[in-house]
């Protein structure tokens, strides 16, 4: 850090130097000089910055190959401007927050390296946008199915894409996928104890042992379906999810009569608020979903027992109060969650703030026959370094998520 | 042990009714009948007969006739009585020595206007309700005639879904609390609306349903039109009437010479039709002929849900003198349909191949032949009543099946290992429930009278004999292609199902014994009945249920009190009642249980396999028994000067109600696993015996019937009926009723939290002494004012009603189970230490600080509109607007307000009815 201040502090100087010597007459300096330097431009490429406007801060750093040296500029004010730098051979670094139209901040970065030869040299950059998270995010979560021609409901081919949005590969052994207790569309009044800030009201948990964990290279995703099949071949309109890494098919329930993928590992429900282990997700989008870890120390047993959430509410229409059974996972455990509602029958969030602030959704009106087929996916930012997507994660649905639904993007089988 | 007593009490049973009926022998003399242009009998009328020097006078009996002795060949019967005047007759001595004497009313019409139900004064408490109420009403189904039972209010019509009756309680509880409704036994013209035998359930679970398997009659199948009078006993039945444990409705329909009638009404939910005539072929035989036509709407604006009704009747009286009696034969042949249909709604099905439709048609044929004798003899009336009913129903559905997800099915038939197969995601399927059940009741009934010691005895006796067998093919469908993805029950013949067959005797005697001006009447009566044919395995099998009945009614002296006399009267009555299992009950359908051990969805569909271990269970609870209902009831009559009073308390205790309970069992299957398989080089599905397995055991219930069901009524009915005040031609009728009703479980039950822990289903069942119960007390009360403008011939009526208060109250429940099993079956009790259990803390259920609180509603009222008006001499009009004006008053609830917006906009409709 120390270093950093320093080379900034020399940064500056060396640029002030330049300006009071270009302004200078004494010519022999001024060639001598030149014969050493060169004035380096830089020229932006933003073709992977998804709808970029202006920066906002961006700083350079050139490091001399052979000597270690350390130039640092910063162009935030005006991109355009020149870099002075001894002649040499220089790893260039950028670093920076772009504003894109929407208004909306992005982290980018670039690396290259340049050859300083001439007295006016030119190099092209292309940006990056940068992950901010450190685990996985959830990309999309497709719970509305699809219509057949025939025009029913098909309920199943159901998917949560689950994203590594960071620039290390992360392993999803131990992963929790929570659905909240709470409804969206159904605000009852005095939640007694009220903990949303603390902790988030699961009414079913699926978990990704760590037998079956596997790793995940920086902007690849997961898909975990209910069924991960081609279920295109049931109902011409669903999706083929048969390259699913994760499903969770019912085999308990006599009555249900799912099927097994051979080959796709089964995500275990290790709760549930129905019988059977039975895991569905609400085709409205009532619900708010999550990811979690639990912390070391904590077992599935133990949170099975010492996790229980125990609160009553008051029906707003009668004053009836309700006893009601769920479990509860802390917010310091989740990684990510999104709230999701429609915006006519929006109630409350499910989800405390300090893991989303908004909501976003598939639909505008409740029951919104256009959903089907839709789903509720991030905005992406831009790309990473390996070329893979980046999402927008502001812990603000509203904002990060694009409204209201978009067009599921397995829609044509999984791509990574 | 048993066995032995009751064939001795059956012996003895018909030991005494034979002799009984021996005991007569007394001298013969002239009878003469009086009977009122209905051809009912006039009791009480004061008969004078004078002929030359024979005088004799007499008072008519209930049967209407009087006794007299020598006459000369012309004599002259002068009679007397309050409804009916003086009137003087000659007559000519006949052989027959029966002479008959028809009255009309004198009274002017005007008291005799009665537009609200009327309290029967006799010994069992009842609601009677004429055509002119009936008019005034303007019904479209026997379901809006329940307003004018005490307690009643009026209510929208709902004609698209079963109306269940209910008498003398709120109703709560849903299908646990239906002994009520099915014990309430509806007779048309004494033949009975047999429901025993109704299986008519779809066989999609998820689909539509108008269901009245063990619900009884449903009453918007039941056309008011034809009805002459209605007589709604809610108290205790005589021993004639049985297999009933609530209530009685004795519904008589119009006989006899009727100008032809016409009938049209409309109102927002539906159009009704009727047309009738009564012939008159001989001056002893009579001919009535009615057709009707329904047709119904959920809501106006709705054309998802139809009903339409059709009847069409045909009803034969003749009388044949026969020596010293008269025979009557009637004989009724009827038909009617009920048909539902369902469209369905674009947004849920598919409407270019969905299809609802329920058809219910019934012929009913009944034959009476009844012999009254005149004159001494011991036995005035026998009476032998036969009626055959037969229903085609058929309920047709065809759904387009769209799995969510591939699914597979297993079409086992019977327990064990077994290969299921994926069925095709998309396909219609085509299956409907074809009902035949034809109902037979034989009655031979025997009335006579006699008299020991100044009481007057009037008995009855006789054998009913009821049988009711379904011979449907049953629920029929392809296994290959159900309907839904998670049937547990496989196609059933219905007539694979014996028959219902009930065999009662009985006997009631009804005394009558005057001391001084006190009258006291007493009714003890008893029924035996017994279920025949059924297996021996059955507790029921053996079982006689002995009835007994009594009603004792105490008629004070009259009082003079100012210019008017004081009539008083008290009526008690204790009996107990019993409604036999219905067929469904005792004969429920087979459950399949198919556990998934192997589900092998492999890309290639030649190396799929599913693999199941089904179970079939049979959930018949051998052990069901009747329904007992005990009654008991007090009942304060006063009448002065045209104003008569009734107050009545009862008492109905029946703690054996059916109930559909869970009974949880473990059942063991295997889980394969196909983990350690080369999924890509398959050539052939896996073999079982080659897969690793887990073993699995689950806690899985299945409803069985059960008498755990207990509903406790109690409740003081009231009603003050004014005289019509002549200076403005009204009369006020007030009626309402308090209602105590507890409805609970009677025996422990098992429930399952629902929830999955760890990846498992949940292991313990826990045992709770209770359900969710109710206890609902509550007054609704009716007022009545009615006008009638002879002048005009109009009749004008408002009715202010609703519910003074109800409280609701739930039945205490505990939140910690008594005990608890687990897959082992072993029966623990529940612990301190099993509340911080991991899986065992989830056996607390939920109970809130307000589910242990009472629900106070106070004061709401509508105000409803009739009038009827006769505009030529053929022509009446009548129109009703039902709340006019309503208004709920709000209250508050653990502290909250609770505002009670006013829910429905007024129902109004209008008729026309013609007589030519």
């Amino acid at each position: 850090m120390k270093k950093r201040v320093l080379a900034i502090i020399v940064a500056v100087m060396s640029l002030t130097m330049t300006t009071i010597s270009c302004s200078s007459d004494d010519t022999a300096i001024e060639n001598d000089q030149q014969s050493q330097v060169s004035n380096l431009r830089l020229e932006f490429n933003t073709n992977k910055i998804t709808g970029f406007k202006s920066f906002e801060k961006l700083t350079v750093v050139l490091v001399e190959l052979n000597t270690g040296k350390e130039i640092l500029a910063d162009l935030s004010e005006d991109s355009t401007k020149a870099i002075v730098a001894a002649k040499g051979s220089y790893r260039v670094t950028i670093d920076g927050i772009a504003i894109l139209e929407s208004g909306d901040k992005v982290g980018i970065a670039s690396n290259s390296e340049v050859k300083l030869i001439n007295a006016e040299d030119k190099l092209t950059l292309s940006l990056i946008a940068k992950a901010f998270a450190n685990d996985f995010i959830i990309e999309e979560v497709f719970f509305t199915g699809v219509v057949s021609k025939e025009g029913k409901g098909y309920n199943s081919g159901k998917y949560f894409k689950i994203t590594n949005n960071t620039d290390k590969t992360l392993s999803t052994g131990g992963l929790l996928i929570l659905r909240s207790a709470f409804n969206s569309a159904i605000k009852q009044n005095n939640y007694t104890p009220e903990i949303r800030e603390e902790a988030m009201p699961v009414g079913g948990v699926l978990y990704i042992p760590h037998e079956i964990g596997k790793e995940v290279e920086p902007g690849d995703f997961i898909v975990v379906a209910d069924m991960g099949l081609d279920h295109s071949a049931q109902v011409s309109t669903a999706f083929d999810l048969s390259g699913s890494d994760y499903e969770y098919p019912n085999m308990d329930n006599p009555r249900l009569g799912q099927v097994d993928s051979p080959g796709v590992p089964n995500a275990l429900v290790i709760y549930s608020e129905m019988n059977f282990n039975m895991f569905f997700l609400h085709n409205r989008g009532f619900e708010s979903y999550a990811i979690a870890r639990f912390p070391e120390g904590v077992t599935v047993e133990s949170w099975l027992k010492d996790y229980k959430y125990d609160y009553s509410f008051e029906f707003a229409a009668n004053g009836r109060v309700v006893d009601r059974t769920h479990y509860k996972v802390p917010n310091q455990w989740i990684l990510d969650g999104v709230n999701s509602s429609v915006q006519a029958a929006w109630e409350h969030n499910p989800i405390g703030t300090s893991v989303d602030s908004g909501y976003t959704g598939v639909g505008t009106e409740d029951g919104d026959p256009a959903r089907f087929g839709k789903s509720i996916r991030r905005k992406q930012l831009g790309v990473m370094e390996n070329g893979k997507p980046l999402y927008k994660d502001t812990n603000n649905s509203t904002e990060d998520f694009i409204q209201w639904g978009t067009e599921a993007s397995l829609k044509n089988g999984i791509v990574h | 042990m048993f066995n032995t007593i009751s064939k001795l009490s059956l012996l003895t049973f018909f030991i005494l009714l034979f002799s009984v009926i021996s005991v007569k022998a007394q001298n013969k003399k002239n009878t003469l009948l009086i009977i009122d242009p209905l051809g009912k009998p006039i009791s009480d009328v004061y008969v004078q007969v004078i002929s030359g020097e024979y005088t004799y006078t007499d008072l008519t009996d209930n049967k209407g006739s009087a006794k007299f002795g020598k006459v000369e060949n012309i004599f002259t019967v002068i009679t007397s009585h309050l409804g009916y005047g003086v009137e003087q007759k000659q007559f000519t001595v006949n052989n027959k020595a029966i002479y008959k004497l028809e009255l009309i009313p004198v009274t002017t019409a005007l008291q005799d206007i009665v537009v609200t139900a009327k309290e029967g004064k006799g010994l069992s408490s009842s609601s009677i309700i004429n055509r002119k109420a009936m008019a005034h009403l303007q019904p479209s189904s026997f379901s809006d005639l329940m307003e004018l039972l005490p307690g009643g209010k009026a209510s929208e019509p709902n004609l698209t879904s079963t109306n269940r009756v209910l008498i003398r309680e709120f109703g709560k509880g849903g299908g646990q609390y239906n002994t009520g409704s099915l014990g309430t036994q509806f007779m048309i013209d004494g033949a009975i609306l047999n429901t025993n035998a109704d299986f008519q359930v779809s066989v999609d679970r998820n689909g539509p349903t108008h269901n009245t398997t063990n619900i009884g009659v449903d009453m918007r199948t039941i056309a008011t039109n034809d009805i002459e009078s209605v007589e709604i006993v809610r108290g205790i039945p005589s021993a004639a009437y049985g297999d009933l444990t609530s209530g009685l409705v004795k519904i008589t329909r119009k006989s006899g010479f009727k100008s032809l009638e016409a009938r049209l009404k409309t109102d927002g939910f539906s159009k009704l039709f009727y047309l009738s005539r009564g012939f008159a072929v001989s001056a002893t035989w009579d001919i009535n002929v009615n057709v009707d036509y329904l047709n119904a709407k959920s809501d106006p604006r709705d054309i998802t849900q139809l009903y339409n009704r059709y009847g069409v009747s045909i009803r034969s009286k003749k009388i044949y003198s026969v020596g010293l009696s008269d025979l009557s034969w009637q004989t009724n042949l009827d038909y009617k349909a009920s048909i539902d249909k369902n469209v369905v709604d674009p947004d849920v099905g598919y409407e270019k191949i969905d299809r609802y439709k329920n058809q219910k048609h019934v012929f009913y044929l009944t034959n009476k032949l009844e012999q009254r004798f005149f004159g001494n003899s011991f036995i005035d009336k026998l009476s032998l009543q036969t009626n055959i009913r037969q229903a085609v129903e058929n309920l047709k559905q065809r759904k387009l099946v769209q799995f969510s997800g591939p699914t597979s099915i297993s079409v086992a038939t019977e327990t064990g290992v077994n290969d299921g197969y994926y069925p095709k995601t998309t396909f219609v399927s085509n299956f409907r429930t074809e009902g035949r059940p034809l109902d037979i009741q034989a009655q031979l009934k025997g009335e006579g009278d006699f008299t020991t010691a100044s009481i007057k005895h009037n008995i009855e006796f006789g054998v009913d004999y009821r049988y009711s067998k379904n011979n449907g093919k049953g629920q029929i469908y392809d296994v290959a292609q159900p309907p839904s993805d998670n049937m547990t029950t496989r196609p059933r013949s219905f007539n694979d199902i014996p028959a219902h067959q009930t065999l009662a005797l009985f006997l009631g005697d009804r005394m009558e014994y005057a001391i001084q001006k006190h009258k006291l009447s007493l009714y003890a009566g008893m029924r035996l009945s017994k279920m025949l044919d059924v297996s021996q395995e059955y507790s029921i099998a053996n079982k006689i249920y002995a009835e007994p009945r009594v009603n004792l009614q105490w008629n004070f002296p009259k009082v003079i009190i100012g210019n008017g006399e004081l009539i008083s009267g008290v009526t008690l009555g204790y009996g107990e009642l019993y409604k036999q299992p219905t067929l469904g009950m005792l004969y429920p359908n087979l459950q399949y249980l198919d556990f998934t051990q192997l589900n092998f969805g492999h890309i290639n569909p030649d190396v799929r396999r599913v693999n199941y271990m089904t179970y079939v269970v049979d959930i018949t609870n051998k052990k069901l028994l009747a329904a007992k209902n005990v009654k008991k009831e007090i009942r304060l009559d006063l009448g002065y000067k045209g104003h008569s009073l009734f107050v009545t308390y009862f008492d109905e205790q029946m703690p054996s109600g059916f109930r559909s309970v869970s009974n949880y069992n473990s059942y063991v299957y295997k889980l394969y696993d196909t983990s350690g398989l080369d999924i890509a080089n398959m050539t052939a599905p896996p073999v079982l015996a080659e897969l690793p397995y887990e073993d699995k055991a689950v806690l899985m219930s299945r409803s069985q019937q059960n008498n755990g069901s207990e509903t406790y009524k109690r409740g003081i009915e009231f009603g003050y009926y004014s005289p019509r005040i002549k200076a403005l031609q009204t009369r006020f009728t007030f009626m309402g009723a308090w209602f105590r009703t507890t409805y609970k479980n009677s025996q422990p039950i098992q429930e399952k939290p629902n929830v999955s822990l760890a990846g498992k289903g949940y292991e313990y069942i826990g045992i709770y002494n209770n359900d969710t119960g109710f206890e609902k007390s509550g007054m609704n009360y009716n007022l009545v004012v009615d006008t009638y403008l002879s002048s005009i011939d109009m009749n004008i009526s408002a009715s202010v009603q609703g519910t003074w208060f109800l409280r609701e109250y739930r039945a205490f429940k505990h939140d910690a189970p008594i005990a608890y099993f687990g897959l082992d079956g072993v029966i623990h009790d529940y612990t301190d230490m099993d509340r911080t259990d991991t899986y065992k803390q989830w056996l607390i259920r939920p109970v809130s600080v307000t589910d242990n609180m009472e629900e106070r509603l106070p004061f709401d009222v509508q105000v409803n509109l009739k009038v009827t008006k006769k505009i030529f001499k053929s022509l009446g009009v009548s129109l009703f607007v039902n709340k006019l004006f309503d208004y709920y008053q709000p209250y508050y609830f653990n502290n909250k307000k609770v505002e009670r917006p006013s829910s429905t906009n007024p129902y109004f409709g209008m008729e026309l009815t013609y007589n030519f």
